[in-house]
């Protein structure tokens, strides 16, 4: 079992959020070395990132329809650095 | 420097192992590839490789035998080919790292974990979470308070009086230009002034929050919770967007993969009381539990919640019923030390980009509210110079208002008042001073404007000592005195005496099922406008209909249940 594959084990047996920390140490590899492994697993579609699609400008006010307190990354008081998610993708 | 060879498991090895001599009997590709790195590769699905190879003698054949080997491994292996030689190159990476680190350093906790260990604590986070909010409302109730009283005494008074005075000195008083200048234009500005105080001291302190990296603990623990009611791991972010404005909020339910968590998520979402409907909880809690305001609002916010959960749960066994849980991995921003410029920056930036969209609705319902309350519907009236309960908004909102009579605020202006509120929750406020701002008591006629400019800085400076001196109470240290002061506005008067009057007698247990009525109903039409958008009509219907009608059972339930109960 490689440590992907540990990963996502990991995460499959996790019924909540998990912290990359912890999920670092668990499988006993730094931070920075887990973030990479983890753009990788993204890249292949087996994660999928909230960081690339989140509610910013590129969701909420895409022209569709834009909120007014809320209008976009700046404006929305909650929706900056929030931490970036990353869950598993289940196929249809 | 010796060469090394990643061992990339049975499967891969064997493909690998049949494509490799093929490889080497196509000369021209054997000449320029090593065979073993080019099968690899191609396992590996590297596009630019494919490519080159497609082009040369032999290569047909060979991407003809990865394309077969592919669609085996892909039935064998329980993940791509080409996540299992990422997995085995990282394998081979960590191992060396391990066989030549010191990993004791790494295995001791750091300060961002001993903080952490607390903040997100399972047990503690949540009450910690909970105690933060209510520091935040607290904040935003009591030194915007303050203001908000400052900014209703002045444009009703000082203001309304000069420019009354303006008009009347160009010979229009008395006809419906100055009634258009006076309680359309002027009431338009002064409820987008309100907006201010209590929009700036949220974002102050949500700033200051979010800068130091708690906001992403919060939404950490907050997906425990959710979690509990059957919602995925993601759906959290639109939840806690849903707490800035509900459009976007209900947008970012894209994220979610499953349609049901989609669905389920974007019913949910207008459950979070949004910005908008902040300085009317801050206005009625002002009104009438001056010295709970904060706790009042807080209140609002986590009833939110609450029912979303409640509404989660009873979907999740009925007609969305619960998959299995999506667990997520969250990489959390370090703690730092907000710096002031930070916070100025993201409060300033906020609180103008609300005043410059939010603004605009704002002003032009004011004036829509002002034609439909000068229009005579029966009466004696003209147009501009009618009694306002014989006028078209009165009428309209006269025939809503018996429906509202079990909840205690059965009037035509509080009617209105939510009336308006359906196009935007940012109207509410406006629409509130324009029709009980009618009542308005007359202020010093014949005072002068330095009188009166006198009176609007004197004002400002008992606003800013009210909210300098709240800042101590909120944890706890009143140094002022030991009772919050009542608001005493005209604007507080006649809402107060308004929903005394309709409730018979109990005032605050009324504004509280107001207050409920307008956290539960449809945020606005954007809103439904983005449910429809994203799953559909039916739904939207659902979530239109069924809010209203919880909002409506939710609010005669508080002022029932209350007033059986001896409250208010």
């Amino acid at each position: 079992m490689t440590v992907l594959d540990r990963i996502v084990d990991e995460l499959r047996a996790e019924r909540g959020p998990i912290r990359s920390s912890d999920l670092a140490r668990r499988i006993g590899v730094s931070e920075p070395a887990l973030e990479g492994m983890i753009g990788v697993l993204a890249a292949k579609g087996v994660l999928s990132g909230s960081s690339d699609s989140m509610p910013g400008e590129a969701v909420a006010c895409s022209g569709l329809a834009c909120g007014t307190t809320c209008i976009g990354l700046d404006a929305c008081p909650f929706i900056v650095n929030l931490p970036t998610t990353y869950g598993l993708v289940v196929e249809q | 420097m010796s060469s090394f060879r990643i061992d990339y498991g049975a499967e891969i090895e064997a493909a690998i192992g049949r494509l490799t001599p093929v490889i080497a009997e196509a000369t021209e590709i054997a000449d320029q590839f090593d065979a073993r790195w080019l099968a690899v590769a191609l396992i590996d699905e590297d596009p630019g490789i494919a490519e080159q190879i497609e082009e040369l003698p032999g290569g047909d054949e060979i991407l003809r035998l990865r394309d077969q080997l592919l669609a085996g491994l892909r039935s064998v292996m329980g993940t791509s080919a080409e996540t299992a030689i990422a997995g085995a190159r990282f394998q081979m990476v960590n191992d060396i790292v391990r066989a030549v680190t010191d990993t004791t350093q790494r295995r001791k906790r750091t300060r961002t974990d001993r903080i952490d260990g607390v903040l997100t604590n399972r047990v503690l986070g949540i009450p910690i979470f909970l105690a933060a909010m209510w520091v935040v409302f607290k904040i935003t109730t009591d030194v915007a308070g303050a203001f908000l009283e400052w900014i209703d005494s002045t444009v009703s008074g000082p203001i309304d009086h000069l420019v009354r005075s303006l008009v009347g000195g160009v010979g229009l008083g008395g006809t419906w230009i100055e009634s258009l200048v006076a309680d359309g234009v002027v009431a338009g500005v002064g409820a987008i002034l309100v907006f201010i105080p209590v929009l700036f001291s949220l974002y102050l302190a949500l700033s200051f929050l979010e800068d130091s990296g708690y906001m992403a603990r919060a939404a950490f623990v907050m997906d425990r919770v959710m979690s509990g009611v059957g919602l995925q791991g993601k759906s959290f972010l639109p939840m806690l967007v849903g707490f800035g404005c509900t459009v976007p909020a209900v947008y970012a339910t894209r994220t979610l993969e499953n349609e049901r968590d989609r669905i389920l998520t974007t019913l949910l979402v207008p459950f979070m009381s949004c910005g908008a409907r902040l300085p009317v909880y801050v206005i009625m809690a002002s009104v009438f539990f001056p010295e709970y305001a904060g706790l009042a609002v807080f209140g609002m916010y986590l009833l939110g919640i609450a029912v979303a959960m409640v509404i989660g749960f009873l979907l999740n066994r009925s007609l969305l019923p619960v998959t299995d849980p999506m667990p997520a991995i969250m990489e959390m921003p370090p703690y730092r030390l907000p710096t002031f410029r930070s916070i100025w920056f993201h409060t300033w930036t906020r609180t103008r980009a609300f005043l410059r969209e939010a603004g605009s609705i704002i002003f032009v319902t004011t004036i829509v509210v002002w034609l439909l309350m000068a229009i005579p519907v029966g009466g004696s009236g003209s147009f501009g110079d009618t009694d306002v309960d014989e006028s078209a908004f009165a009428s309209v909102a006269g025939a809503i208002a018996p429906v509202l009579e079990p909840a205690g605020f059965g009037t035509w202006e509080a009617a209105g008042s939510l009336m308006s509120g359906f196009v935007a929750k940012e109207v509410i406020v406006s629409t509130m001073a324009q029709v009980y701002g009618t009542e308005e008591v007359e202020v010093g006629e014949d005072s002068a404007i330095v009188d009166s400019l006198a009176e609007v800085f004197t004002g400002l400076g008992a606003a800013v000592v009210d909210a300098t001196t709240s800042i101590p109470g909120i944890i706890g240290i009143d140094p002022a005195s030991d009772a919050a002061e009542e608001t005493s506005s005209s604007l507080s008067a006649a809402i107060r005496n308004e929903f005394e009057e309709s409730s018979g007698g109990h005032g605050a247990l009324a504004a509280l099922a107001f207050m409920v009525f307008i956290l539960v109903y449809t945020p606005c039409m954007a809103t439904v406008g983005a449910i429809r958008h994203e799953i559909g009509t039916r739904w939207m219907w659902s979530s239109v209909i069924g809010q209203t009608v919880l909002a409506w059972v939710m609010a005669v339930g508080v002022f029932q249940i209350g007033r059986s109960a001896g409250l208010g």
